[in-house]
C-alpha cells in the first residue's frame, strides 16, 4: 500500500499515491484520486481516437511512450501506469499538464493556456501559445510590482451563480535558461522539469496566492516581426475567438465540451477586458512589455 | 421559404452571448459557432419573441437609418440564412 498524499491545485483537492512536490499540501476530503494501477486498453462508447490517445465525454486514455500511460474518468479519477524505469519527473510533467487538463474539462471547467497574477484581489491573465513568454511576463511583473502569482501554464475558470471565477493553479513555473537569465534568477539548485528536457522547474511558493479571484483582464500575447510592443483592446466576436483558441488541449477535446466552454468564455468576457499584445520576436522587450501591461492595468 | 405572414422565433436550445455590440451563438448539438454583425444581432435579439418579417422591418426602421427597401432586403437575406442553418423555429 502506498502512502496517500493530499494536495490542492486548480481549486480542487487531490489524493495521490505519487508525490507531487509542485502542488501545495492540503487537508480535506479529496475530489480527485490519483492512483497507480493498470490503464485499460480501450475506452468504451462513443469515442474519438488520436495519436496515442482515446477520448469520450467522460473517459480519456493517453500513452506517453516510453514513460507512462494515463486513464482519466468522470472528472474524479486518474490512474497512472508508469513504464519500467521511467523517471518520476517525466511522469509528473505529463500528469500536471495534459492529463489534469482533461480532468478539468471532464469537470465542466475551462482550463485556459494562461499564466496569471493577482492585482488588487482580481486576476490578470496572460494567454499565449508555448514559447511566447507567459511564465516570464508574470514573474517579471511579480518582481517589479509585487503582484502575487496565481498560475504558470494553466488557469482554470469556473462560474458561480453566473459570475466567472478564476482559480489559482500551483506555485511552480517552467522556465528556459533564457528566462532565468532575463529575470536574474540564480539557477543554482534548480531542477530540470524532465530528465532530458533542459527547462527548469522554479518553485515560487513565497510569491504565490492560493485561492479564487474575480477576473479583471486577459492579455493575449503574440509574436511580431516588428520592433515595438503593440497593444490593442479586442472587442466583439474576435474576443471570443481569441480566447477559444487558447483553451488548453482544445485539439484533443475538440467539440466535446463546446457548450461548457461557450458559457464559461462568454461569462468571463462579460466581466473581463481583453487586450492583444504583439511583442517583438527578437531582442529583449521584457521591460517595455511590463510597462505596457502595467499601464493597461492602471487604466 | 418564409412568407411574410409566418411568425418566426429563435430556437430555444441555442446558446448566445453578447460581446460588445455583436452576438456570438452556438448550436450545442453540432458545436458550431455563429457570429452576428450589429444589425443581425439586433434582429436576433428581437427574435426572442415571435415576429413576422414585416414586424421586424418595422421595428428596425425605427432604430437604424436605412430605407424600407434596404431593410426588407437585408432582413429577408438574414432570415433565409438562419432558416437554412436551422437556427429558428416557425412559431
Amino acid at each position: 500500500m502506498n502512502t496517500i498524499n493530499t494536495y490542492t491545485a486548480f481549486g480542487l483537492i487531490f489524493s495521490s499515491e505519487i508525490e507531487i512536490p509542485e502542488f501545495l499540501p492540503a487537508i480535506g476530503e479529496a475530489q480527485v484520486s490519483i492512483t497507480l494501477g493498470n490503464v485499460p486498453a480501450n475506452i468504451s462508447g462513443n469515442l474519438t481516437e488520436g495519436f496515442r490517445f482515446q477520448i469520450s465525454k467522460n473517459e480519456f486514455i493517453i500513452r506517453f511512450k516510453p514513460w507512462a500511460s494515463f486513464y482519466v474518468c468522470n472528472g474524479d479519477k486518474i490512474i497512472i501506469e508508469p513504464e519500467q524505469d521511467s523517471d518520476e519527473r517525466d511522469v509528473r510533467v505529463f500528469l500536471i499538464s495534459s492529463v489534469i487538463a482533461i480532468l478539468l474539462h471532464q469537470r465542466g471547467l475551462l482550463p485556459l493556456h494562461a499564466s496569471g497574477i493577482k492585482v488588487n484581489n482580481k486576476a490578470v491573465l496572460f494567454s499565449a501559445n508555448s514559447g511566447i513568454g507567459k511564465s516570464t511576463i508574470s514573474l517579471a511583473l511579480n518582481r517589479k510590482y509585487g503582484y502575487p502569482l496565481i498560475a504558470d501554464d494553466i488557469t482554470v475558470i469556473s462560474e458561480k451563480e453566473g459570475r466567472p471565477i478564476v482559480h489559482s493553479s500551483f506555485p511552480s513555473a517552467k522556465l528556459w535558461q533564457e528566462s532565468v537569465d532575463l529575470l536574474g534568477i540564480s539557477n543554482e539548485g534548480l531542477q530540470y522539469i524532465r530528465k532530458d528536457v533542459f527547462k527548469y522547474r522554479y518553485d515560487n511558493r513565497p510569491d504565490f496566492f492560493n485561492g479564487i479571484l474575480d477576473p479583471l483582464i486577459v492579455f493575449v500575447l503574440e509574436n511580431t516581426d516588428d520592433e515595438i510592443v503593440e497593444i490593442n483592446e479586442v472587442k466583439g466576436i474576435e474576443k471570443f475567438n481569441v480566447l477559444r483558441a487558447h483553451i488548453f488541449r482544445l485539439r484533443m477535446v475538440n467539440e466535446l465540451y463546446a457548450s461548457e466552454h461557450f458559457k464559461l468564455i462568454s461569462n468571463l468576457l462579460n466581466c473581463a477586458k481583453c487586450y492583444k499584445i504583439l511583442r517583438p520576436k527578437n531582442g529583449n522587450s521584457l521591460d517595455e512589455l511590463c510597462s505596457v501591461v502595467q499601464s493597461a492595468i492602471l487604466k | 421559404m418564409i412568407n411574410e405572414n409566418i411568425k418566426i422565433v429563435r430556437k430555444k436550445e441555442l446558446l448566445s452571448s453578447r460581446m460588445d455590440n455583436e452576438i456570438v451563438m452556438m448550436h450545442p448539438e453540432s458545436g458550431k459557432y455563429f457570429a452576428l454583425n450589429p444589425v443581425a444581432s439586433r434582429i436576433w435579439e428581437l427574435l426572442e419573441e415571435p415576429h413576422t418579417i414585416n414586424e421586424l422591418v418595422e421595428k428596425l426602421l425605427r432604430e437604424f437609418d436605412v430605407t424600407e427597401e434596404t431593410c426588407t432586403n437585408e432582413v429577408s437575406v438574414f432570415i433565409e440564412e438562419i432558416t437554412e442553418k436551422k437556427l429558428i423555429d416557425i412559431s
